[in-house]
């Protein structure tokens, strides 16, 4: 059975990971409609630097925001001005997964929304449909498998995120020590056993992820 | 009333168009890429055309003189495109009261009990739209939009792509659409049997340009547009009373309007009953002298009526029992001396006729 640390841990985890998920989803919601749907100067540069963090060490992108949330950044000495310093306290380690997370959602997202045949939307605004209804009631349903996967697979990267979390929010027991860090000190200070735990812990964490989309994602379109 | 003035270019592609019309019913006919249905998207307001000026019922949709364009959610415009379009995430009943909304606001008064009842969908409200046919889809679609509180309707091709056991059935119903709900409608086609059968207003397009307009019936003899025509297959239709079917011989006889009898594939039909068929203007035969001992089970006997050169050939026109275009070679046209007030016996074999109401 798993002690009390080890639940703190898991519990850390998935809170990090909700509000990271929490965050950046709009963005990557707006952003994949943004992409999908519109023409725009610069798209494809813009397309290409919004990936950027997928190909980038994560620990380089923890670095930048280090730096950026730091009191030598004026982005830091602003939050620093309204009582807010992040740095090292489990919301960063939110936003650093968040950060992690985000192409992958972005990329998600985009295919959800390419995949809504634009005739249909051009029909629902014949049928007297707002542009606003159109997108409630054709192009978010439509799109819901892309948006869920999105949902789901950014979650996932963002429970094992190990690399930028560990540079912006450091490796504190019970207040940034989420699970993939845990894995690493307890094998650090030689305890494989507790390693092991935690390892299976993520599994179980991944596993619940996988299952909640499979019981979300309706019935495939031939097998109606 | 309906008016539509329209420049657009895209590509090597120009349309210009200018017409206005009071007939409840009017087609756009032309063969394809003639711009048809791009006139159709600009009506609907899904398309900005370089310049238009569109009105419908006394209403300005655009006027690109007064800076104006609705958006198409404001213009009460019931578009039926050539493919359903059906909302696939939304069971029938979903989808016909999609645009239930601005219908209450409109209050044009189509019932949805009358609309289920004559496109006989009652019984696929409960489907998903994945399994219906395409016609059961067709008619869903013309349903949802007569359901949206249409001024105007707009039907691209509503009959290409099904077979002709469906066309005959959904003829009548667009047929008792356009009766029953009173909603003046635009609608698209190549088929020259399809405008006789459902328009009497007509604006026939070449290449983006407009090229006729008026009457249904006449225009469609107007020695150009028979060429246009010609080149999709120039389809005569033919109205006429069932004589008697023979079950044993496979034939059905019809007598026409003003005389003359047609034998038809046997149908299932009883005497009295009045038919819709259409003959190809190629598969009709012209003779100066009666001929015997054939296969052919027709020989209406009539007058040249008038002779238009064309390209790919030339069509007589002869008055025989139905006015009735025959399309023959040059050659042909010349040898039997064929022009206006020649005696002839058009032959037309049974299988070359097909059912269309």
């Amino acid at each position: 059975m798993p002690g009390r640390e080890e639940c703190e841990v898991a519990l850390l985890t998935f809170k990090v990971a909700v509000c990271a998920v929490a965050w950046v989803f709009p963005l990557a919601l707006f952003l994949g409609w943004l992409l999908a749907r519109r023409r725009f100067p610069l798209r494809s540069l813009v397309e290409t630097l919004l990936l950027l963090p997928l190909v980038l060490p994560p620990s380089a992108l923890g670095f930048l925001l280090l730096w950026l949330l730091s009191e030598q950044s004026p982005c830091g000495r602003a939050l620093g001005a309204l009582g807010l310093e992040p740095l090292f306290t489990w919301q960063a380690a939110a936003l650093a997964s968040g950060v992690i997370a985000f192409p992958l959602m972005l990329r998600f997202c985009q295919a959800g929304f390419q995949s809504v045949d634009r005739r249909l939307e051009s029909m629902a605004r014949t049928l007297g449909a707002s542009r606003l209804r159109v997108l409630g009631a054709v192009t978010l349903p439509l799109a819901r498998r892309g948006l869920l996967a999105a949902l789901v697979i950014g979650f996932a990267r963002a429970i094992s995120e190990f690399g930028a979390t560990l540079i912006v929010a450091g490796n504190i027991p019970g207040q940034t020590r989420t699970l993939p860090l845990a894995i690493y000190s307890s094998l650090l200070t030689g305890q494989d056993a507790l390693a092991l735990r935690f390892a299976a812990m993520s599994i179980a964490l991944a596993l619940l992820a996988l299952i909640l989309f499979r019981r979300l994602e309706p019935a495939g379109e031939g097998e109606r | 009333m309906i008016r539509v003035a329209a420049r657009h270019a895209f590509g090597a592609f120009r349309l210009e168009v200018d017409f206005r019309s009071d007939e409840p019913v009017l087609a756009l006919f032309g063969p394809s890429g003639a711009g048809k249905s791009t006139v159709l998207r600009i009506v609907a307001g899904l398309l900005r055309a370089d310049a238009a000026e569109v009105e419908v019922a006394g209403r300005t949709l655009c006027s690109s003189a007064a800076q104006l364009f609705l958006p198409p959610e404001h213009r009460a415009v019931g578009y039926v495109a050539q493919e359903p379009f059906l909302f696939p995430h939304l069971s029938v009943a979903k989808n016909l009261s999609f645009g239930s909304r601005r219908a209450r606001e409109n209050g044009t008064g189509i019932s949805r009990a009358k609309v289920l009842q004559v496109l006989e969908i009652e019984p696929l409200l409960d489907r998903s739209v994945r399994n219906l046919s395409g016609g059961e889809a067709r008619r869903v679609a013309l349903g949802r939009a007569l359901l949206s509180g249409p001024r105007l309707l707009l039907l691209d091709e509503p009959l290409a792509g099904l077979d002709a056991g469906l066309r005959l059935r959904i003829v009548p119903m667009l047929q008792r659409v356009f009766e029953e709900f009173g909603v003046p409608a635009l609608l698209v086609s190549h088929s020259r049997a399809e405008v006789l059968q459902l328009a009497r207003g007509i604006v026939v397009l070449d290449r983006g340009r407009q090229v006729h307009s008026g009457g249904a019936a006449e225009v469609l003899n107007e020695a150009e547009v028979l060429s246009l025509s010609g080149e999709a297959g120039l389809e005569n239709l033919i109205e006429g009373t069932v004589l008697a079917s023979d079950a044993v011989g496979g034939v059905t006889t019809l007598e026409l309007v003003r005389g003359g009898r047609l034998v038809i594939p046997l149908v299932e039909a009883q005497p009295g009953d009045r038919l819709h068929v259409a003959v190809r203007a190629e598969d009709i035969i012209i003779a100066t002298r009666r001929p015997e001992c054939l296969s052919v089970r027709s020989l209406l006997s009539g007058t040249v009526t008038a002779r238009r050169e064309a390209r790919g050939g030339c069509f007589v026109e002869v008055d025989a029992g139905a006015p009735l275009v025959a399309l023959v070679t040059p050659a042909a046209a010349a040898e039997l001396g064929l022009a206006p007030g020649v005696a002839v016996f058009l032959l037309v074999k049974a299988h070359a006729v097909r059912r269309v109401g």
